[in-house]
């Protein structure tokens, strides 16, 4: 017997709904078992905490495999977490110790065997990990029983303890057993969560440690999906596919913002952006009057209200910022005063010499609109620019052999946020990325960076910064700001300056 | 009339196989060649691989692994010899044989191809022939319309409007991601949109030549019905252009398939691609050129292989 038509009809229509609602219908059986989706434009290459540093990737990392200490941006001091203390014996000697009752999720035993492992397999030429840097001067480590040991530098390394923070705890027989390819495709720690899958290029899912020594974290699974496309990753926050997304540009936030289930939250990062001197060249930048007139021409502030519509903080006349460590907090910024910058570059018979500004384009929040602004004060101040926009990658290679002509637009993030690592990489003259040229800075940095005692070297950081001012190596521009978009439902997201995003700390209502 | 010696045809058919089979070899070679130059005129990778503060000898040391250190026509004689035998070194980025990095993406390239190619029969096709056969009438001005759009539109802006239509403003696909049949339709139309135009264009033009053949007035005048004139008499012989057109969108599709990856986050080797450009993972970059130029050269031969049985004329040629 034929079944009547409008039986016939009702099917095709629930078939036509189980098509169309099939994605929603999976969202909301998932959400029975608490689901957060954060969307980030960055796909990681590995899990595997010493491999893949992108703070993106340590994102899901760093909630398998813990570090021994954290960072509190507020206090700029190191949190316990599972080393319980860490306290210099001698100028090379640092001891820590370890909280006793954490195993790894596999079984094996989290202790000082398994630091000792952690960090040396950093060193392991075959691993190529860019967290080298970090443990380039730890010599020997000493294991003084199962939860204490003895990290030996080969000289004084004052910052030690907060490069800790980057060296996530793997369990050693498990990353022998499995090599570390398969160790970054499905990494194993003591964190509240644990590696469920990861689908390269998409997803990785992550699901709670039922017996994570701190507690059971409050969502069940997390899944930190990658959409490279800004505009596509909002459209994910607003079709609910996602709870939580980052780096979003500020095009988008009116957008988000007229939606109630949606709200938009930002932060100063540790990224710092500003024009650097290239004085390696035979220029007029040799003269500091050049650069300071520099300094004196750009009104950052009309950059930060009218270019960067506020998402921006102005640099106060040092190249980092107050989440810095070393930041010194008496530098006054240099005042807009196109008068004399314009006297400062007659002073210096600068006047005829045509200075070129290299930038790329689509690198850091509107890189190419800021250096156009640029380029227009120092001309309307006197001092003869011209822009040369490039693409980002021939820009850095032009940058690390440090031929660039003039001035270039560069954005420069450190983590862990000490001076120590930012002036090494971006100030101090040597292999890196510094075009700056001054031997008392050169002397004072080579000072701080070995000295232990806190006093003294936090004055000889605060000179640094002293010697910058005065002697500008870059016009200061400012501290860039990132900008996540979220739904209401998810709560405990607490946004931190290196885009750090903690999902044990996140909930849904 | 005396038939020709079926060994002599069969040694035709081999030589001209055979020469196409040559001619596809050579291509692959010189795509071989020009990626490798290519990749390294964009710069040294290295500093892209090391932390920042990394010491000059480490950067070198890395040069070295990497092979870097060696005069360039060393670099190419080991690219060379390592290709041939599928080896295109290990991923900068990823540490794992740049080949399979690419292969392992193949297939959700393939399944959003094979989307698209769908549309392209389902929506393409019909609107040429109807366009054809009602000339100059609304529908024709409709579909020229639409193939006027698909060409000049970009296709980045096609999936991010349809992604604000069809996921934000009409939930009724996912605006990302790779979870199941759903959220292949968009990524499809995107990738469809340019290849279909063509496609439409290209079967209104090929029919109408063919139905304005004395052959087809024969078969009217016979009073046959205009659908089987069509369908029976004039589609067979317009498919010859048309078919040629659709094995030639393999390649617009792949290097559409990196736009359409991008935009809607979709995992296949496109955005491979492009993240490997980005990082200049030299080794993914060329084994992605590779096996993306062998794919187009295998169509095409395959494309010419069946064009020589299906058509009489190249054989005779």
């Amino acid at each position: 017997m034929k079944s009547p038509v409008y039986v016939r009809y009702s099917l095709i229509v629930l078939f036509i709904q189980l098509l169309f609602l099939g994605p929603g219908l999976l969202q909301l059986n998932c959400q029975a078992e608490k689901v957060i989706t954060i969307a980030e434009g960055y796909a990681p290459y590995s899990l595997d905490p010493h491999v893949d540093t992108n703070q993106a990737a340590r994102n899901i990392s760093d909630s398998i495999c813990e570090p021994l200490f954290w960072y509190d941006f507020s206090k700029k001091e190191l949190v316990p977490n599972l080393g319980t203390s860490v306290k210099n014996l001698n100028d090379n000697t640092w001891e820590i110790r370890l909280r006793k009752d954490v195993s790894f999720t596999n079984g094996e035993p989290f202790d000082a065997n398994a630091v000792k492992f952690s960090i040396e397999r950093i060193k392991d030429p075959q691993l190529k990990s860019r967290l080298l840097a970090t443990v380039r001067n730890i010599k020997e480590i000493k294991l003084i029983d199962p939860y204490t040991v003895h990290l030996i530098t080969s000289s004084p390394t004052p910052t030690l303890p907060f490069y800790l923070t980057r060296v996530g705890m793997v369990p050693p027989k498990y990353v022998r057993e499995k090599g570390f390819v398969e160790f970054g495709k499905k990494p194993i720690g003591t964190g509240p969560f644990e590696s469920v899958r990861w689908v390269q290029d998409e997803y990785a899912e992550i699901k709670a440690n039922k017996d994570y020594w701190k507690g059971k974290a409050k969502v069940d699974r997390v899944i930190f999906r990658s959409i490279p496309e800004t505009i596509t990753r909002m459209a994910a926050l607003k079709t609910g596919e996602a709870h939580l997304v980052s780096n979003l540009v500020i095009e988008e936030i009116p957008s988000i913002k007229v939606n109630k289930d949606l709200d938009v939250v930002s932060i100063p990062s540790i990224r710092m952006l500003f024009i650097q001197f290239n004085m390696l060249q035979d220029s007029l930048l040799k003269d500091k009057r050049v650069r300071q007139a520099m300094n004196y021409a750009v009104d950052v502030d009309s950059i930060v209200k009218n270019v960067l519509q506020g998402y921006g903080v102005r640099l106060s006349g040092q190249l980092i910022s107050k989440e810095y460590e070393g930041y010194n907090p008496n530098i006054k910024p240099y005042p807009y005063d196109p008068a004399k910058a314009r006297s400062l570059i007659k002073e210096a018979g600068a006047e005829n010499y045509q200075f070129t500004l290299n930038a790329s384009t689509g690198r850091y929040l509107r890189d190419k609109e800021i250096a156009e602004v640029v380029v227009n004060q120092l001309n309307a101040a006197g001092i003869k620019t011209k822009l040369n926009i490039m693409e980002h990658g021939a820009l850095t290679q032009q940058l690390m052999n440090k031929k660039f002509l003039d001035l270039l637009l560069s954005g420069l993030a450190t983590p862990p946020p000490t001076a120590d690592l930012f002036y090494g990489v971006g100030v101090r003259q040597g292999p890196f990325y510094s075009t700056y040229v001054n031997r008392e800075f050169d002397q004072a940095f080579d000072e701080a960076v070995s000295t232990i005692e806190k006093e003294k070297r936090q004055k000889l950081l605060y000179r640094l910064g002293e010697i910058c001012r005065d002697d500008p190596p870059a016009i200061f521009l400012h501290q860039q700001v990132t900008i996540y978009g979220f739904n209401k439902r998810l709560a405990g997201f607490i946004p931190s300056p290196d885009e750090k995003i903690d999902p044990y700390l996140l909930d849904l209502k | 009339m005396a038939q020709a010696c079926p060994l002599r045809v069969i040694n035709a058919d081999m030589t001209y196989v055979g020469k196409r089979l040559v001619y596809a070899l050579l291509v692959i070679f010189s795509v071989l060649t020009i990626v490798f130059f290519l990749v390294r005129l964009s710069g040294d990778p290295t500093s892209l691989f090391v932390p920042l503060s990394a010491t000059q000898a480490e950067i070198e040391q890395l040069r070295k692994e990497i092979g870097l250190d060696q005069p360039v026509y060393i670099q190419y004689y080991r690219f060379l010899k390592r290709s041939v035998q599928g080896d295109f070194g290990l991923s900068l980025r990823y540490q794992q044989p740049a080949l399979d990095l690419v292969i392992v993406r193949l297939p959700a390239t393939l399944e959003l191809a094979l989307v698209a190619l769908t549309f392209m029969f389902v929506i393409a096709l019909p609107l040429g022939i109807l366009s054809a056969v009602k000339r100059n009438s609304p529908v024709d001005l409709f579909s020229s319309g639409l193939a006027l759009f698909g060409q000049s539109v970009p296709g980045f802006w096609l999936g991010l409007v349809l992604i604000l239509i069809f996921s934000v403003k009409l939930p009724l696909f996912p605006s990302s991601g790779y979870k199941g049949f759903l959220s292949l339709i968009l990524p499809g139309i995107t990738l469809a949109a340019f290849s279909s135009s063509l496609v439409a264009r290209m079967t209104r033009s090929s029919l109408l030549e063919v139905l304005s053949s004395n052959y087809i007035t024969t078969a009217r005048s016979k009073g046959l019905s205009e659908w089987t004139v069509i369908l029976k008499h004039s589609l067979r012989n317009a498919a010859i252009p048309i078919v040629t057109i659709i094995g030639l969108q393999v390649g617009p599709m792949l290097s559409g398939a990196i736009i359409t990856e991008q935009v809607f986050g979709f995992p296949g080797m496109g955005r491979l691609a492009v993240q490997a450009v980005l990082n200049r993972d030299y080794p993914v970059v060329q084994a992605f050129v590779v096996v993306a130029a062998s794919l187009i050269t295998l169509t095409n031969l395959t494309v010419d292989i069946l064009y020589y049985f299906l058509d009489p004329r190249i054989r005779h040629e």
